[in-house]
């Protein structure tokens, strides 16, 4: 298991191992020590000066004892001195790799775009083959693995056979996960090539932002409409805990454990803590699952495959139609400060929220979301944690958000995949991980966003939390 | 009155004897701070940022050990100015 974390985002385009950027912070750190040491030597050699010594007839000890003093200033200057400029070198480093990596994947990206807008032009009869092949597969292949392996719906649909080590090898490799990351962001320029529209005309309208991830994934909702599959309903209040005492989560593995991992015996997806603070509005904490049935029609589960889509096509879901309900029986009004937490279909409708400006959001922490391609607002706060070997994360394109605090893994990176999961980067359990890594980090960027998030709610009087669940209404 | 400067003397050593341990002990966080080896680095940079480790490890490591050197001392004063003050 790999225990390395990748930082980028966070409004600088510098990409650094956590390591890079804890070295970066502790060589500053030794650096001020350093520094203040300087000081404390500096007094010491005040109070007793060789002239003193003599006069107070002290053995010449003591006065050698001066000299040391002073090649040890001389050496620890020398050390402050050096630490703070490697500690520059570092993020120099970091923030040059990251500038190379930003301008080298732009330039792929709208090469990728164009080649693909001219291939559908010219050859519009591979349309089916390409959509087959290329980065439609991730999130059709992830709706039938996940269907055979997590869902409750179709279980036989694909059987566990067949999902074969060296199948979810694949899927696992941080290659192939990026080269669908690439992949999915050009499938719109092949489809709007395929359909006629000329090559330049194409390149313009994506650069536009006209067409994008969410048209193809539309395109997609509206093929399954016709077959009578991904149709979206209402949905409605099925049962809520009672608000029972809280307290704010104090560390990022905390915050990824409270995310809902909905049973049979609990079935609620939204957790809500509600923090109350005399004289302030009442702040909320709003945790949403991931995907509970991968079905994609015939449910009443509204964290299905159905609503994955809808949200990948930027439209109202059963998900995001649950969430807003929990919320608004939580009390919850445009505006209340309220911070999203959510894995990987709940990760999705977070940043859905958050994208609406229908809340005040004060945070988004998303871990193992397809979100790359919706746009969370600027202004608020953000954390992404993404595993490179996550098939999931990867049907969401490339990460767009640049001032988001984007934290990468590979969570089996160097180990052996665990028999009969599939995609086991994209389990909660592996993200909880991440998030004790994140909270044992030096790094100064990372510390310094999750210790904004874990002070929300702080110092509020009552905490309690109270959890949902939501289901289809089918017609 | 010379027991008398002899015995100042000594306090004034003793006190710089502590004030060296702690100027030690505060070495040793430093220490702590500093980074080893990384093998986030490839080629030439490897190389470079290892020597910078290596230097910084260096200096670090004269700094401690002329302190210490310098606790030694001062406290070897101390002890013979106590043989003096009897």
């Amino acid at each position: 298991m790999s225990d390395e974390l990748t930082i980028s985002g966070g409004g600088s385009c510098a990409i650094a191992t956590d390591e890079m950027l804890s070295n970066a912070a502790n060589l500053l750190r030794a650096a001020e020590q350093t520094r203040d040491i300087l000081g404390a030597i500096q007094m010491v050699d005040a109070r007793l000066t060789i002239g003193q010594l003599e006069s107070l007839g002290i053995p010449t000890a003591a006065a050698i004892a001066e000299t040391d003093l002073d090649y040890a200033h001389f050496a620890l200057s020398q050390l402050a001195d050096r630490a703070e400029f490697m500690s520059g070198l570092v993020r120099f480093a970091a923030q040059t790799y990251g500038l190379g990596e930003a301008v080298a994947e732009s330039v792929v990206r709208r090469v990728a775009a164009d080649a693909a807008a001219v291939i559908g032009f010219f050859f519009p009869v591979w349309a089916v083959t390409v959509v087959v092949t290329s980065p439609l597969l991730p999130i059709l292949a992830g709706i039938a693995v996940a269907t055979a392996v997590l869902g409750k719906a179709n279980p036989l649909v694909v059987d566990h056979e067949w999902m074969s080590a060296q199948l979810n090898e694949l899927i696992s490799d941080p290659a192939f996960v990026l080269a669908l990351r690439h992949g999915v962001m050009t499938v719109d320029e092949f489809s709007a090539g395929a359909s006629g529209v000329p090559p330049a005309v194409v390149s313009l309208l994506s650069a536009a932002g006209v067409i994008g991830l969410a048209s193809s994934a539309g395109l997609i909702q509206g093929a399954g409409g016709i077959a009578g599959v991904l149709k979206e309903t209402p949905v409605t209040l099925k049962h809520t805990t009672e608000p029972e005492p809280v307290t704010a989560a104090q560390s990022v593995e905390e915050r990824v454990k409270r995310i809902p991992q909905p049973t049979d015996a609990h079935p609620e997806q939204v957790r809500i803590e509600k923090y109350e603070t005399p004289g302030e509005p009442d702040q909320f904490e709003v945790y949403i699952s991931g995907t509970v049935d991968f079905a994609v029609s015939d449910t009443t589960e509204s964290f299905d495959g159905t609503s994955n889509l809808s949200l990948a096509a930027a439209r109202p879901s059963g998900s995001i139609a649950a969430v807003a309900a929990a919320m608004r029986e939580a009390g919850i009004t445009s505006n209340s400060p309220v911070t999203f937490t959510g894995h990987s279909q709940g990760a999705a409708a977070a940043a859905r929220l958050a994208e609406s400006g229908e809340y005040n959001t004060a945070g988004v922490f998303t871990v193992g979301g397809n979100i790359g391609q919706v746009v969370i607002p600027d202004d608020v706060p953000t954390i992404i944690v993404e595993h490179t070997d996550d098939l999931v994360v990867a049907a969401g394109g490339l990460q767009d958000n640049q001032h988001a605090l984007v934290v990468e893994r590979q969570a089996y990176g160097g180990l052996a995949l665990p028999a009969g999961e599939a995609v086991p980067a994209h389990h909660l359990t592996q993200y909880a991980e991440t998030g004790r890594l994140m909270d044992q980090s030096d790094s100064v960027e990372l510390q310094g966003d999750a210790k904004r998030m874990a002070l929300f709610g702080r110092g509020a009087t009552t905490a309690t939390v109270t959890s949902y669940h939501y289901e289809r209404v089918l017609p | 009155m010379t027991n008398l400067m002899d015995a100042t003397a000594r306090v004034a050593l003793e006190f710089q004897a502590q004030q060296l341990r702690m100027i030690s002990e505060r070495l040793t966080y430093v220490r702590a701070l500093l980074p080893n080896e990384s093998a986030d680095w490839r080629g030439p940079a490897q190389q470079l940022f290892d020597a910078g480790v290596q230097e910084l490890h260096s200096d670090l490591a004269s700094a401690c050990t002329m302190i210490e050197a310098a606790e030694h001392r001062t406290m070897t004063a101390a002890n013979q100015m106590s043989v003096r003050v009897g």
